[in-house]
C-alpha cells in the first residue's frame, strides 16, 4: 500500500515521516518514537491506556490513524514529564503517595485525562473526578486510591 | 489489532471528498473522528478500499444560529455540543445527550455527522434529531439534498444517505420560549451504549397554550424511532399535570409503540422507563445530575 507522508509536532520536536496508512498513532509513537508511556490495553477505544494530547487535548492514540495527525500537535506523557508540566508534577507525587498506581499500566492514560479535568474544572469533588476518568480502566487498584492522590492535589492546590 | 491495509486520501475541501466518493463509491469510507471506524478497520469488522479523511478539512465545523434555526457542521465535535453556549442555549436537549456519548477523550474526536451518519441504534444523536426535527444535508458531485431525521434512519447503521454522499450538517429549529425537554438513558455504565434511552422534545404551539411533544427512543430497538402513543398521550395534557397515573400510561403507551421494533420485551419495558422519566425530568425542570467531566 502507498505510505502517506505525516508531518506534526511530537512533544515540541518537528518530525516527518511516512507511515503506512493503517498504522495507528499509538502505534506510530510507540515503534517509530519508543514514546512508551502510550499503553496498547484494548486497542480499540474502550480501556484509556493509549491517550495522548492532541492539540492540547485527550484523544485514543489507538482509535486515530497516525496518518490524521498531519499538522497537529501530538504530546505523550513524556512530553509533560520531568517538571517541565507543574499539574503532572504534582498529580505524580500525590499518585506515589497514595498508591494510585501499582502496575502503573493505566497511569499515563489516567494522568493525561486528569490534567484535562483540572484545567476545566480545578476544585472538582470525588464523583467529578470519577466521571472525569469513566474512559480509563484501571485493573489494579480498585479506583479509590486513585481518586485519592487527584482529590489530595486538590486540597494541595486550594492551600 | 493491526486494520487491513487500504488507501488513504486527505481531503482538504469537501469538493475534494465529493470528487473521491464519486470515484470510489462503496469501495470507501469516510474517516471523520474516527470512533466508531477506526475500531471497526481495527477489528476488520470494515475493510474499505480507500479511507477518505475528512477530520481536518476546513469548513465544516460551525455552529451558527439565524432568528429561527441553528446550523450545525458534520466536523463539529462531541465535546463542543456538549460545551458550547449557543448549543446550550438553542438546542439545549443536544448539549445534555453530548454528556451521555462516550467518554470524554472520545467526545474530543468524535463528530456529530460521525454519529448520525453512522445510524447506531444505540447512539444518542439519531434519537436527538428525531425529536428534534432535524433536518439532514447531504452533498454529492449529483448536487446536495436535505432529509428529514424521521426519512434519514432507516434500520440497524443503515440510512437513506447513498455511497457518494457525504453528511455536510444539520438544522434544527432553535428551542423557543415554554418549549422543554427530558433526556434519560440506561446504561450499564456511564460512558457506555445505551441500553435504553428517552428523549423528549415539547415545543410550545404559537398563539394557544398548547404544545406539541416528540418522544424519540434510542438502544432499545433495531432503529432509533419515535414513540409516537407516548408522545400523544403527553401532547394531550399539560406538563404539570403528568402524574403517576399518567406516566405509567405512557409507560404502557411507549411498550405498545415499540411492538414490532423493540430488541425484546426486556429492551421494550426499559424504554418505558426511559420515557416515563424523561418526561417527569421535563415536568419537573430537573435534568441528570451535572457534573464537569
Ligand atoms: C469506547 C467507545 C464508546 C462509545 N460510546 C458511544 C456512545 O455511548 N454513544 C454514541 O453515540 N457513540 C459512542 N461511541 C462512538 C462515538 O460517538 C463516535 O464518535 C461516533 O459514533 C462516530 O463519529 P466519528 O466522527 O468518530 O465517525 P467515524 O468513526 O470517523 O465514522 C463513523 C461512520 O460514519 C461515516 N461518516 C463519518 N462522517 C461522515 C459524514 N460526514 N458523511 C457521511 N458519512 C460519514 C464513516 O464512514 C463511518 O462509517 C463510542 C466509541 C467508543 C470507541
Ligand atoms: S488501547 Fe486505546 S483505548 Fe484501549
Ligand atoms: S495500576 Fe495497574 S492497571 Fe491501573
Amino acid at each position: 500500500m502507498k505510505r502517506v507522508v505525516l508531518a506534526c509536532e511530537v512533544n515540541g520536536a518537528r518530525i516527518t515521516a511516512e507511515v503506512e496508512p493503517r498504522t495507528t498513532l499509538a502505534d506510530f509513537l510507540r515503534d517509530a518514537l519508543a514514546f512508551t508511556s502510550v499503553h496498547i490495553g484494548c486497542g480499540h477505544g474502550v480501556c484509556g491506556a493509549c491517550t495522548v494530547l492532541v492539540d492540547g487535548r485527550t484523544r485514543r492514540g489507538c482509535t486515530t490513524l497516525a496518518a490524521s495527525a498531519h499538522g497537529r500537535r501530538v504530546e505523550t506523557l513524556e512530553g509533560l514529564s520531568d517538571a517541565s508540566d507543574p499539574v503532572i508534577a504534582g498529580l505524580q507525587r500525590t499518585f506515589l503517595d497514595h498508591g494510585g498506581l501499582q502496575c502503573g499500566f493505566c497511569t499515563p492514560g489516567i494522568l493525561l485525562a486528569a490534567r484535562e479535568l483540572l484545567a476545566r474544572q480545578p476544585a472538582p469533588d470525588r464523583a467529578e473526578i470519577r466521571e472525569a476518568l469513566a474512559g480509563n480502566i484501571c485493573r489494579c487498584t480498585g479506583y479509590g486510591p486513585i481518586v485519592d492522590a487527584i482529590a489530595a492535589y486538590v486540597a494541595e492546590q486550594a492551600e | 489489532m493491526t486494520p487491513a491495509p487500504f488507501e488513504y486520501i486527505r481531503a482538504e475541501t469537501v469538493e475534494e471528498a465529493l470528487a473521491a466518493l464519486a470515484e470510489y463509491g462503496d469501495e470507501a469510507a469516510i474517516l471523520a473522528g474516527g470512533q466508531s471506524l477506526v475500531p471497526m478497520l481495527a477489528m476488520r469488522l470494515a475493510r474499505p478500499a480507500v479511507v477518505i479523511d475528512i477530520g481536518s478539512l476546513a469548513g465544516l465545523d460551525h455552529v451558527a444560529r439565524d432568528d429561527r434555526a441553528v446550523s450545525v457542521g458534520a466536523l463539529v465535535r462531541h465535546r463542543r455540543m456538549e460545551l458550547d453556549a449557543e448549543i446550550a442555549r438553542a438546542l439545549p436537549v443536544f448539549a445534555e445527550a453530548a454528556r451521555f456519548v462516550a467518554t470524554p477523550a472520545i467526545r474530543n474526536a468524535g463528530t456529530v455527522g460521525g454519529a448520525l451518519a453512522l445510524g447506531d441504534p444505540a447512539a444518542e444523536y439519531p434519537a436527538v434529531a428525531l425529536a428534534l426535527e432535524a433536518r439532514l444535508r447531504l452533498a454529492s458531485t449529483r448536487g446536495e439534498r436535505c432529509v428529514d431525521a424521521a426519512d434519514f434512519f432507516i434500520g440497524a447503521m443503515e440510512t437513506a444517505a447513498a455511497p457518494d454522499e457525504l453528511l455536510i450538517g444539520i438544522e434544527i429549529d432553535a428551542a423557543a420560549p415554554g418549549d422543554g425537554f427530558g433526556f434519560y438513558e440506561i446504561a450499564e455504565r456511564r460512558g457506555d451504549y445505551a441500553l435504553a434511552g428517552a428523549v423528549i422534545v415539547r415545543r410550545a404551539e404559537t398563539g394557544t397554550a398548547g404544545a406539541r411533544v416528540r418522544v424519540a427512543i434510542f438502544g432499545a430497538g433495531e432503529v432509533a424511532c419515535l414513540a409516537e402513543g407516548a408522545a400523544a398521550i403527553l401532547s394531550d395534557a399539560p406538563a404539570p399535570a403528568w402524574d403517576a397515573g399518567l406516566l405509567q400510561a405512557v409507560k404502557d403507551a411507549t411498550r405498545d409503540d415499540l411492538r414490532d421494533l423493540a430488541l425484546d420485551a426486556f429492551h421494550a419495558r426499559l424504554a418505558g422507563v426511559a420515557v416515563a422519566r424523561a418526561a417527569r425530568q421535563l415536568a419537573e425542570g430537573e435534568p441528570n445530575e451535572r457534573r464537569a467531566a
